[in-house]
């Protein structure tokens, strides 16, 4: 029985469609209209909710997408709908801002603006432009501009005062403390709570989806029309929700959503920011988890290719046996992984990198937060004396799998890093490694174009005699702050 | 939004032109989730929804249409094609060419050929799958340079002359010619589009449809279901934006809602699914520019000639209007204050 707090009524739900989208579910089943339908793919954001969580002994409020969320991920959560942010009469803060800031025109995206808003209201006291315009990049608006909205999340944010929402906090966390109960899973959609219950549940479903945070499972649902007679979740499996920071490496539960995994992905390994900030919008990256990422096998996924340059491990489970692979073994095809039917991933092991190791990571896209790569490039240098002693790559985008160039490293091994000869190598290698595809994101040309563009600029950055040359056209505070912090 | 620059350099609270700020008046009902578009309005009892069918042939002539899957599917209400339209089928809001369902010809990708009518979205949206058409394709027209070679225009060329071009482009010492090539655009408004029809007393009609032009609407149901004008009422309160792509283009769900409505008597809905919708609306055009300037030898202009080439897709639509303006503003903007004494010439040239 799923168990959650609908804005502040109790609800339980025990019998429901498996592919039941939280959307449909508040706006025809709850006539909770306010969240709209956007594009039902995660991309504009005017379904944005907000899911209160317990951490003891607060609560923490993440905005997440309602169209590619099954209600599997409400357990034990309030979720909080634009109707129910006002007191009374009196409009939340962050409502009020926005009207104050005209920060709305058709007012169809409005709604989701306001939760994702709100979400960044319960987290943080003084938040800064550049967290704000984070915090809203999910969020798609087509009439009225950004700036007014911008203006009008800082205003609220730095002008914080105690909500309806801070004063029920101690109350809401208890009563959600009390609905919790240990069986989650309805009739179709089931949530195996140990190896033993998911191998079953696989074993006995073998036509079930499996996700964790369904951000690309329920594409299938709601872009190709396809139903599932059951699903399974993996919110509840222990294992594939913890996050360890083991002696020589981190160690992440599959099923671990990105933002319970960042700061600490990005303590060990800071250079990964922008590809971590524009891997996806806030809200997807409060859902999404890596393990998705990488079983589902996509030849564009952005962490694949960072995984791959990272000498990363799959750890694999069947409930009877574990296994454990390289990352460069798992991707065999496109879409098809090293995965057999009856396993899961069940965590990925990243190996820190020594201090010495430089290590960037390019994304190339259209939209900067929210987008598939046209090109994405990963790269792991380890530098002795000046010349090369070894380079780990992966790229995403180029090939029908996330991919290695292994020429890379045995053709540049011992060449000193700064010959601008080694960097011709390196190109002439990278110009002929793939043979992308030309599709509606990019040309072949213009994949191959950027890779070699990417090569350049990685070996600018990280070259003593060149660091002066400017790489990069925008400005990202939150990047250099991180890698100082580190 | 990081094209923004990053501190504004007004304040928004405050600035206004008079002086004084007035909220927008529907912010507060917007911020809080009650202000109302079509999709969040109550629904009638026994309301049943549509999905439509359409071709993944861009050109080509039906051979054969086979619904009976469609018609047995779970859910499925009523189904229909271009034969079961009582009224016009075209609806073409100045001139002819946009049919509402297709038949026999297939004039773009994603072009609507069956309507499914079902008891939910989801079920309606599934039995769309089930239709099994063939259609024989034929060479699709793609750009200005082939629509030129084909001469395969929607609309008759137009021309704006002034002086002699030939003649003092000829004399002119410089000569300088360029194009400019735009790409087209999806309107891309928040709301897609979505149409609600409830059949009233005798054969009367309430359409409420997210459309920038209700009357035009109002006016093309009645052509379709075969009524008279004031039997049809369209209420439009509020557009999740529209931005010229619920100019003409909502008015095709608006009366395919309407004629389900009337065939079955219940209330209808019709809601594009996002990626439906970007391939089945029409979109702003692309443009093929080219020009020809002349100038003395201290640059000042002698004579220019620009050739203004709207791609406007299978149909005239709004294009005739649209083409034109291009060229007058290309005229007045562009040209105008550079050289009184200059000679013009313009033509624009509406391709398919």
């Amino acid at each position: 029985m799923i168990s959650f707090l609908l804005n502040n009524d109790i609800i339980h739900i025990s019998q429901a469609r498996a592919d039941l989208t939280l959307l449909e579910y508040l706006r025809e089943q709850k006539n909770l209209t306010g969240t709209k339908e956007g594009c039902a793919s995660g991309d504009c954001g005017a379904c944005t909710v907000v899911l209160a969580e317990v951490v003891s002994p607060n609560l923490q409020y993440k905005s997440i997408n309602s169209c590619v969320t099954f209600l599997s991920a409400l357990h034990g959560k309030q979720l909080i709908t634009v109707e129910h942010l006002q007191d009374e009469k009196v409009l939340h803060p962050v409502q009020q801002s926005l009207v104050d800031h005209h920060g709305s025109q058709c007012g169809f995206c409005t709604p989701g603006f306001i939760m994702s808003m709100f979400a960044l209201y319960q987290q943080q006291e003084q938040p800064d432009r550049e967290t704000v315009i984070q915090a809203l990049s999910g969020n798609l608006c087509r009439c009225t501009g950004y700036r007014p909205i911008i203006d009008a999340a800082l205003s609220a944010c730095q002008n914080k005062q105690i909500d309806k929402f801070e004063q029920a906090e101690i109350q809401t966390a208890k009563r959600l403390e009390e609905i919790k109960s240990q069986n989650i899973s309805t009739d179709n959609l089931l949530v195996p709570t140990s190896r033993q219950e998911l191998a079953a549940a696989k074993a006995k479903y073998p036509q079930a989806g499996i996700f964790a945070g369904s951000t690309d499972l329920a594409l299938q649902v709601t872009q190709q029309l396809k139903s599932f007679d059951k699903l399974i979740a993996l919110s509840a499996m222990p294992d594939l929700n913890q996050l360890v920071e083991q002696e020589l490496g981190l160690l992440i539960g599959a099923a671990l959503p990105f933002g319970k995994m960042e700061s600490s992905l990005l303590k060990h390994f800071p250079e990964l920011s922008e590809l971590l900030w524009r891997f996806a919008a806030t809200p997807i990256r409060n859902q999404a988890s890596l393990g998705g990422n990488v079983a589902n096998g996509s030849p564009i996924g952005d962490m694949p290719p960072a995984l791959l340059a990272l000498n990363a491990v799959i750890h694999i489970d069947n409930g009877l046996q574990k296994r454990s692979i390289a990352a460069s073994d798992f991707f065999l095809d496109y879409r098809k992984t090293a995965l057999n039917k009856s396993e899961w991933i069940e965590a990925i092991f990243i190996p820190y990198t020594d201090h010495k190791n430089l290590v960037r990571a390019y994304k190339v896209s259209k939209r900067y937060e929210d987008d598939i790569s046209a090109v994405c490039a990963v790269f792991n240098l380890q530098i002795i004396d000046g010349k090369v002693r070894n380079i780990d790559a992966g790229f995403g985008g180029v090939a029908a799998i996330p991919a290695t160039v292994l020429e890379l490293n045995t053709q540049l091994k011992g060449k000193s890093w700064s010959s601008s000869e080694t960097f011709d190598i390196g190109k002439d290698i990278l110009k002929q490694a793939f043979t992308p595809l030309d599709d509606v994101r990019a040309s072949k040309m213009y994949r191959i174009s950027m890779l070699t563009n990417l090569w350049k600029r990685f070996w600018l950055e990280t070259n003593q005699s060149t660091q002066k040359i400017a790489t990069r056209v925008v400005h990202i505070p939150l990047l250099r702050k991180e890698i100082r912090h580190a | 939004m990081r094209k923004l620059i990053e501190q504004p350099t007004f304040d928004s609270k405050n600035q206004a032109a008079a002086g004084k700020s007035h909220n927008h008046e529907s912010a507060e009902r917007q911020v809080s989730g009650q202000a109302r578009y079509i999709d969040d309005m109550p629904e009638a009892a026994n309301i049943h929804h549509v999905a439509v069918g359409v071709s993944h042939v861009t050109s080509g002539i039906i051979i054969s249409v086979d619904l009976s899957q469609v018609k047995t599917s779970e859910g499925v209400i009523d189904v229909i094609t271009v034969d079961d339209i009582p009224g016009h089928s075209d609806i073409g809001p100045v001139f002819p060419g946009d049919p509402l369902l297709a038949g026999p010809k297939i004039l773009y990708h994603s072009q609507p050929i069956f309507a499914v009518l079902a008891t939910s979205v989801n079920l309606a949206r599934q039995a769309t799958l089930k239709a099994n058409i063939i259609i024989s394709p034929t060479e699709a027209c793609l750009s200005v340079s082939q629509a030129k070679v084909q001469e395969n225009f929607v609309r008759p060329p137009h021309f704006m002359r002034r002086g002699d071009f030939e003649q003092s482009f000829a004399k002119s010492p410089i000569h300088i010619e360029g194009e400019l090539i735009i790409g087209g655009q999806e309107h891309m408004y928040l709301e897609g589009q979505v149409s609600m029809a409830i059949p009233e007393e005798e054969d009367r009609m309430l359409v409420y449809s997210s459309s920038q032009h209700p009357s035009e609407v109002q006016k093309l149901i009645a052509e379709v279901l075969d009524i008279k004008l004031h039997k049809v009422v369209v209420d439009m309160r509020r557009m999740g934006g529209g931005f010229g792509g619920k100019e003409t283009q909502a008015a095709q769900w608006a009366c395919i809602a309407a004629l389900f409505a009337s065939r079955n008597k219940v209330a209808v809905k019709l809601r594009l699914p996002r990626m439906m919708d970007m391939m089945a609306t029409g979109k702003r055009h692309p443009f093929e520019n080219r020009f020809k300037v002349a100038t003395d030898n201290q640059g000042l202009i002698q004579a220019t000639h620009i050739d203004i080439n709207g791609n406007c897709g299978h149909s005239p639509d709004l294009s005739d209007a649209i083409v034109d303006r291009a060229m007058f503003h290309a005229y007045v903007k562009r040209i105008r204050p550079m050289l009184r004494r200059a000679d013009r010439s313009f033509s624009r040239i509406p391709c398919i």
